[in-house]
């Protein structure tokens, strides 16, 4: 069971949080072609290897944060909230 | 006492006699023994059957790597199968019956299987009883009925179960001599130190052994230690708890027998506890288990591990036989001799296969008997135990051994050499070496956090395991944060010289057809080995699988190295080469009951009830699962049945008033500067322009355009509004819009509470409800000019300060009134008391559900996430300008297009009921496959069109109002005729809602 | 190992706060100039608690703080709360009806909630404040010294109850 390292409560048991998946994908503006709002509601990548992904706290400070975390080895490497302060 | 109990020696306490049966015969045994210690103590020799060939079996170990002797535990509700006896501590009253035999354990017909045997090899059923094809299912009758062990209890578990989360700075796995010797520095630097031991009272190998610490006996050491770290407030030890398994980032599993050891649990007490142990570092000093050697009827009751047979004469003053035989390949089992010569039994001889002379130790340990160097034992000979063993000698490398001659013995004494016990240390992704020297897999590269010790790391010189384990305490203590400060003094014991174990993995056939077990629980031999390798299963995993070695209860604990060892023979390459199947928890089996804990039942979901859950039940209604919710469904009078009641509660709403519990809906609290922005964005229709006071329907989409929920929200002020949601959506139209206000528009100042418990809310609905809101709060308040359709006001209801909301989910005059949950009953029985005058009654969720399918309002069920707003009817919400969440993909050109499903209503032209979740088509199908159009999400009986109805989609639905289709159910077979209309039945110019 | 013991060693009590609130947005600033009245001058850090004069602030997330009484009677209404932090970025909801709570007392209050709390329990020091889960439910608990305050939700008040008295089971034998 991984140790999620939630950014403000430091880290705990993966049972508190939700995952979301990537974090690098960004929302597209309104004006931005069909295609790039496609790959932002349906396309992702499948790295083997070091991810950037949303976790959320929900059985915590329901925050949103991101994790960088390895698919395959399963290291938790860092997090940081989403936005820097 | 028993035959083979010694008078005298051992470390039981003999004034505590026990009494026990065993296949309802009654022996006796002492406190401490284990049901194995006492059964031997008792000359009782056939415990059990094995597995394919109910060969008898008796005792082989004396703990967790027992293969054979299995039990049925205990009777009635607390009856178990398969229970090892070596780990089953003796209580008074103790009951336990033999398994897997018919009709007894001494006389079982299953032997037939064993005259059977050339026609059940390994994977027999893969290439007998197959024809004829037709008989097949005949056969597979009797084939899994005889595949199977014990049977289990059919009364549900008595006992209550536990689970612990804990946290430690050092968790040390094994209370052996390099176990404790971590302890005691590891504790010392005052770092929080865990240590878990399987055993009632650790030891180790010191369970096994005689042997000297620090210049004094070992149980002398052994005691002083415990007691010692169990002065220090630092120091947590659990014995009985097994580590099972090793999971991400240091988390150790393990279970912990807290009552197994009495007849039952006391009052209150949990019979087991799995412990979730999160440590910073561990050290794994799990010790190493002795293995079998493969000769011929090696699997007969007399033949034990040497290391067995010295522990039940050590500990529990027990002598295995009379006359034994020792037959090693290492020096470890030389001290077998003395250990059996001080319970009075005779050794006979020393059969060693090695060519090089034993080590010095081993030869003052042989004294004067007889010593048979480079010999095996070939066979055993006896009918139900072993009688004699026939011994040869091995003349050179690969010749076959000449028979020399026979000894008459009842007991053998095997050592195949030691496998360090590296299952946690496989679980961490470990990789494994093979040592040939050990002729063993040891643990390779280190791993993060994890430290071994002892002879688990392949090291087998008792002042070397507890130099690694003092070693292993002090690093895993200052990796932990902690430095030890004053030195730390070393366990010691005298130095050994050891001569090396040559690996023997089975004894040649020799032209004998005697089988040579390798597993002796599933009775796999070296002949099934060379099947599977002729029949092309080389790989280590084919093997297990189609011979099933070491797929027992015992995992191949004390074989799989010589089942590895014989492929690798056959294959003509090294151990290494061929590898080893994967480590997986659990270690040890470990019970659902333990697991579960007390999430079973009732309790396995979390259950959520409405302020006013305790009036409903008082008031007899009818409570549903609704979600994790506990809502009224219909409250049924003295002489209704279920339909009755639904129906008058529907009628009343419509005809009179009505109140019901919405309290369960979410509500969610959105406040800060850019309040309304954010609702802008996320709902699809305005919401910066709702004035104070007022509540808007609101309709949010997912991102991919398809609609996700609804519900009303209200602005309190400038800035803070009341949003609901579903009762559903609740926690995911929360989880969805914190995604948005903190990762999509982080500039945004708003912030969101969950309010859903802190409000409960009632709908009053009907003709009469303004009548009694009047009475509660005041004519002018409740009045129409002062409460709009759509509008908010606050009041005061029994001095308790309410919302009251005037919106209508059932299509008539109605309100939502909404206060403090603690005050939720105080309200609805003051409303309930003041609407006596115009027959107030309360409804549930079925006539809810029927009130406003009549009015054609959307739930879950045309919610379903494959509709979009225009689908629905709620097209000309979708505001043109500005972002909101789905707008984007909501304009793509498949959610435009014409030929969408429509939401319609349907009303059943000749009254047949109308399935829920029926097709639509066209034409009626006359029994072929035809052409969907849509689908049925909800019906109903209505008792106001006085007809079936429902909500359907179909296909561009709002171009054929009057059309007739079919609602078609293959699963039922049924047909019904409908017509298509509009999807609002009662009042569609919502005259009623805005009197 | 569960010894006999002729005094509980774990009670649950339910207890309640008259006023409850959920506020976001305080800052050192607008804590300490107003609600100053209060006795608190200070905000506690993150994961910490602070005492006022019949009221206690809790930090259980990022930028969000329980303020809680169990005097009835306390000037801090919602509306006077409201009106002291007018004009600042913080907002306040009324949580008062939304929680169960209770004080978990005895020699063996933590070995019950390690029970149920995946978190770190034997290392919260009086004043501590977590948010997590106990069982299936989320839980916010205040370590009050030897003691416990655990806050679940109101509407999962039942089960908690029903877990509560499972779990104390073994320590009062």
């Amino acid at each position: 069971m991984l140790l999620i390292p939630c950014p403000w409560c430091g880290k705990r048991a993966q049972t508190e949080f939700t995952y979301r998946g990537d974090a690098t994908v960004e929302r597209p503006d309104l004006a931005d072609s069909d295609a790039q709002w496609y790959d932002y509601v349906y396309t992702r990548d499948n790295p083997r290897g070091e991810h950037t992904e949303w976790w959320h706290h929900t059985g915590g400070c329901r925050k949103w944060f991101k994790v960088r975390r390895n698919t395959w080895t399963h290291e938790v490497i860092s997090s940081e909230p989403p936005v820097r302060d | 006492m028993g035959a083979f109990r010694n008078s005298s020696g051992g470390t039981l306490d003999r004034t505590q006699r026990i009494r026990f049966r065993f296949d309802g015969k009654q022996y006796s045994g002492f406190q401490g023994d284990t049901l194995a210690s006492a059964l031997l103590a008792n000359g009782v020799r056939v415990v059990g059957r094995s597995f394919k060939y109910h060969r008898p079996r008796g005792v082989f170990g004396m703990g967790v790597e027992e293969p054979s002797a299995m039990v049925r535990l205990r009777t009635g509700a607390r009856a178990e199968p398969n229970v090892r006896v070596t780990e089953v501590e003796l209580f008074d009253g103790l009951e336990a019956h033999s398994q897997h035999c018919w009709p007894s354990v001494n006389f079982d017909l299953g032997a037939i299987a064993n005259v059977m045997s050339p026609l059940l090899p390994a994977g027999f059923y893969y290439k007998t009883f197959m024809w004829p094809a037709t008989k097949w299912m005949f056969y597979e009758h009797f084939i899994r009925k005889a595949a199977g062990f014990g049977s289990s209890a059919t009364e549900p578990d008595p006992d209550n179960y536990s689970r612990s989360y804990e946290f430690c700075d050092v968790l040390i796995v094994g209370a052996g001599p390099a176990g404790l010797s971590a302890a005691l520095s590891a504790a010392s630097s005052g770092a929080k130190v865990m240590l878990v031991d399987e055993t009632p009272d650790g030891g180790g190998r010191l369970r096994f052994d005689d042997e000297v610490i620090n210049d004094q006996p070992a149980d002398k050491w052994l005691n002083e230690t415990l007691h010692e770290l169990s002065k220090m407030p630092n120091f947590d030890l659990r014995f009985r708890t097994t580590a099972f398994g090793y999971y991400d980032e240091n988390m150790v599993a393990a279970l912990e027998r807290v009552s197994d050891h009495l007849p039952e649990p006391e009052p209150g007490q949990v019979r087991q506890r799995v412990l979730q142990i999160r440590a910073k570092q561990v050290v794994l000093a799990s010790g190493s288990i002795e293995r079998s050697i493969p000769f011929g009827y090696n699997d007969k009751p007399g033949v034990m591990l040497a290391s067995a047979v010295r522990g039940y004469a050590l500990k529990y003053a027990v002598a295995c036989g009379r006359r034994a035989v020792v037959f090693t390949n290492n020096d470890s089992a030389y001290a077998t001799v003395a250990a059996l010569h001080a319970v009075g039994a005779q050794v006979v001889a020393v059969v060693d296969s090695r060519t090089q002379s034993p080590g010095k130790r081993a030869l003052e340990q042989l004294g004067d008997v007889k010593l048979i160097q480079g010999s095996v034992v070939m066979k055993t000979k006896g009918l139900r135990s072993v009688q004699a063993v026939e011994i040869g000698q091995i003349t050179g490398e690969g010749d076959s051994p000449q028979k020399s001659h026979t000894i008459r013995c009842d007991l053998v004494c095997v050592s195949g050499g030691w496998t360090p016990t590296v299952h946690l240390f496989s679980h961490a992704q470990g990789k494994l070496n093979f040592d040939d020297s050990i002729g063993a897999f040891v643990p390779g590269a280190d791993i993060p956090a994890l430290h071994v010790a002892g002879s688990a790391n392949g090291e087998f010189s008792l002042a070397a395991c507890l130099r690694q384990g003092s070693d292993a305490g002090i690093e895993s203590a200052k990796q932990a944060g902690y430095e030890i400060t004053e030195s730390v003094s070393i366990p010691t014991a005298p130095e050994e010289s050891v001569s090396d174990m040559e690996p023997l993995w089975g004894v040649p056939r020799m032209g004998s057809r005697a089988k040579r077990f390798v597993d002796i629980q599933n009775d796999v031999t070296i002949d099934d080995i060379e099947l599977a390798h002729t029949e092309g299963f080389v790989s280590v995993e084919h093997l297990k699988r189609y011979t099933t070695l070491g797929m027992g209860t015992d995992q191949g604990r004390t074989s799989n190295i010589n089942g590895l060892a014989n492929l690798a023979r056959l294959r003509e390459a090294k151990v290494p080469e061929v590898g080893h199947t994967t480590f997986r928890p659990p270690y040890t089996p470990v019970s659902l009951g333990a697991l579960a804990g007390i999430d079973f039942g009732e309790h396995l979901s979390p259950v959520r009830r409405t302020p006013l859950h305790q009036w409903h039940e008082r008031n007899h209604a009818h409570l549903q699962n609704s979600g994790a919710w506990k809502r009224p469904a219909y409250y049924p009078q003295t002489g209704e049945n279920v339909q009755d009641a639904i129906l008058r509660e529907t009628r009343h709403v419509r005809e009179k008033v009505g109140i019901t519990d919405v309290s369960s809906l979410g509500k969610i609290d959105v406040q800060g500067r850019d309040a309304a922005e954010f609702l802008e964005r996320i709902y699809i229709n305005r919401w910066k322009s709702l004035q104070i006071g007022r509540c808007r329907y609101g309709l949010m989409l997912r991102e991919d355009g398809f609609v996700f929920d609804d519900g009303t929200s209200t602005r309190l002020s400038e800035n803070e509004f009341y949003m609901t949601t579903t009762t559903a959506n609740a926690g995911p139209v929360l989880e969805h819009m914190e995604i948005y206000a903190q990762t999509v528009w982080p500039d945004l100042h708003v912030h969101l509470t969950s309010i859903s418990d802190q409000w409960a809310g009632m709908a009053l609905a009907g003709p009469f409800s303004r009548n009694v809101l009047s009475s509660v709060i005041g004519e002018q308040a409740a009045s129409n000019e002062n409460l709009p359709y759509m509008g908010v006001i606050k009041a005061r209801i029994a001095d308790v300060s309410v919302l009251v909301f005037r919106v209508s989910f059932s299509g008539e005059l109605g309100y939502e009134i909404h206060m403090p949950s603690r005050q939720a009953e105080l309200v609805w029985e003051t409303i309930l008391a003041a609407g006596q005058e115009w027959e107030i009654a309360p409804y549930g969720l079925e006539a809810m559900t029927i009130l406003r399918i009549e009015k054609g309002h959307v739930v879950a069920a045309e919610l379903d996430g494959r509709t979009t707003a225009a689908d629905l009817g709620f097209g000309r919400m979708m505001k043109p300008d500005g972002d909101y969440v789905g707008k984007r993909l909501a304009e793509r050109s498949a959610l435009t297009a014409n030929g969408r499903k429509q939401l319609v209503g349907i009303k059943s032209i000749d009254s047949s009921p109308i399935p829920r979740g029926a097709q639509i088509i066209a034409e009626p199908s006359k029994g072929k496959p035809a052409q969907t159009v849509g689908q049925v999400t909800s019906a109903c009986f209505s008792p106001h069109i006085n007809r079936e109805i429902g909500l359907a989609l179909i296909k561009e639905g709002r171009l054929i109002y009057g059309k007739t289709m079919y609602a078609a159910s293959p699963l039922t077979g049924r047909e019904i005729p409908v017509e298509v209309v509009h999807h609002i039945f009662i009042d569609p110019e919502g005259e009623r809602v805005r009197g | 190992m569960a010894n006999r013991k002729s005094i509980p060693s774990v009670l649950v009590l339910e207890i309640e706060f008259s006023l409850l609130y959920q506020v976001h947005g305080l800052t050192t600033e607008s804590c300490g100039n107003r609600l100053k009245e209060f006795g608190v001058h200070l905000l506690p850090a993150y994961g910490k608690s602070a005492v006022g004069d019949d009221f206690e602030i809790l930090s259980n997330g990022p930028g969000m703080w329980m303020v809680q009484s169990r005097n009835r009677e306390s000037e801090l209404t919602l509306v006077h709360l409201r009106e002291l932090l007018a004009d600042t970025d913080a907002t306040v909801t009324d949580l008062s009806s939304a929680r169960l709570t209770v004080q978990v007392a005895g020699v063996s209050s933590r070995t019950f909630l390690k029970k149920g709390c995946p978190a770190d329990i034997d290392s919260l020091e009086s004043g501590d404040v977590i948010s997590s889960v106990i069982g299936h439910l989320g839980a916010t608990i205040h370590c009050t010294g030897d003691d416990f305050t655990v806050y679940v939700l109101q509407s999962f008040g039942t089960d908690f109850w029903e877990w509560c008295r499972l779990s104390t089971m073994e320590f009062n034998m």
